[in-house]
């Protein structure tokens, strides 16, 4: 990762981060928007970490586009190419889903044209979705 | 016509050689095609932190080529901004991995045991078919991208003069699917 220093802004520890690095998410708490950054750690950790909250953002109320209440979603949808066993078999090895949750996911893609297969926070979503397509599955990010 | 066995703790696996040679010219197709077009940084020796982890990375146009633009598809439908970021971070990763698992792919089919009948079998544990998998998936997504392939194939053929270049594109691609639902099965059982 690149180089971070810390500064202290009001008692509280900040993330002095690159332009490149940055990662803004805002963040609704007790109905006041936040405005936060995210951090990419390496891809052996697997994941994102949210550095403290830097910012309030001036308006009250919530954005429809990224209201914390509505989860996140990863959605698999179907193709022609991949086989069954395979898709039913990535959802197990990936999800650690039983082989019934599996294959009902799978018969969901494959009749109904697309399924939710996990749910979570956005960076959670990100990370299943990257994974899926190291997998070959045609997945995508959507907010429920 | 080769052939996919459990034997204990390992899997068998034996191709001929048409068979071994057409995953090999697959597999390093698929590997020139995503070479092409990823971002220099991704090959920038200098920094190896910084591939591994994406945080420096140039923005990437989705590709162009529709094989690649399925196998590296958009990771969000609606929002192109978003789905540029994903790309941007993800995309370098992806790209390396799947390229690396595909050079694995060749250099085993160069290198395994041949038979008097020049027949290729390679024994693998269960991490190596698992590898194998994703793989053929990938190359299976090429080649099906390719030959524009539908659910209804086997309807399709039916209707096919055999020695026909269509009719040798489907058996071609059905093989690679018997060959890859043989490992499912081999691994999970079903």
């Amino acid at each position: 990762m690149s180089p971070r220093t810390h500064k202290r802004v009001e008692g509280e520890d900040i993330l002095d981060i690159s332009a490149a690095d940055r990662h803004w998410r805002t963040v609704c708490v007790s109905g006041v928007t936040w405005r936060g950054v995210s951090v990419r750690r390496p891809k052996w950790d697997n994941g994102v970490v949210t550095a403290p909250i830097i910012e309030r953002v001036e308006q009250a109320g919530v954005d429809e586009a990224t209201d914390p209440e509505r989860p996140w979603v990863a959605i698999v949808w179907n193709d022609p190419i991949n086989l069954m066993s395979y898709v039913t078999w990535v959802f197990q090895r990936l999800f650690g889903y039983s082989r019934e949750k599996a294959q009902k996911l799978m018969l969901d893609v494959h009749h109904k044209g697309r399924a939710t297969v996990s749910s979570g926070s956005r960076e959670q979503m990100e990370s299943d979705v990257e994974r899926l397509h190291a997998a070959g599955l045609w997945a995508t990010i959507a907010q429920d | 016509m080769g052939s996919v066995r459990r034997r204990g703790q390992q899997v068998r696996i034996k191709l001929d050689a048409d068979e071994t040679g057409f995953l090999t010219a697959l597999a390093q197709e698929l590997i020139a095609r995503l070479s092409d077009g990823s971002s220099p940084e991704a090959a920038d020796p200098q920094d190896p932190l910084a591939a591994l982890t994406g945080a420096f990375a140039e923005p990437v146009e989705p590709p162009a080529d529709p094989i690649l633009a399925r196998i590296l598809p958009d990771a969000y439908r609606d929002d192109a901004g978003a789905a540029a970021e994903f790309r941007r971070l993800t995309d370098s990763g992806l790209r390396t991995a799947k390229s690396r698992r595909l050079s694995h792919l060749v250099d085993m089919l160069a290198s395994g045991e041949r038979s008097a009948g020049s027949a290729l079998r390679l024994d693998l544990d269960d991490a190596e078919v698992e590898e194998w998998l994703y793989t053929l998936t990938d190359i299976r997504l090429m080649f099906g991208t390719w030959i524009e392939a539908t659910e209804d194939l086997d309807e399709q053929r039916r209707a096919l003069e055999p020695g026909s270049k269509r009719y040798a594109e489907i058996e071609a691609y059905d093989w690679l699917a018997s060959l890859q639902e043989s490992l499912v099965h081999v691994l999970t059982g079903y």
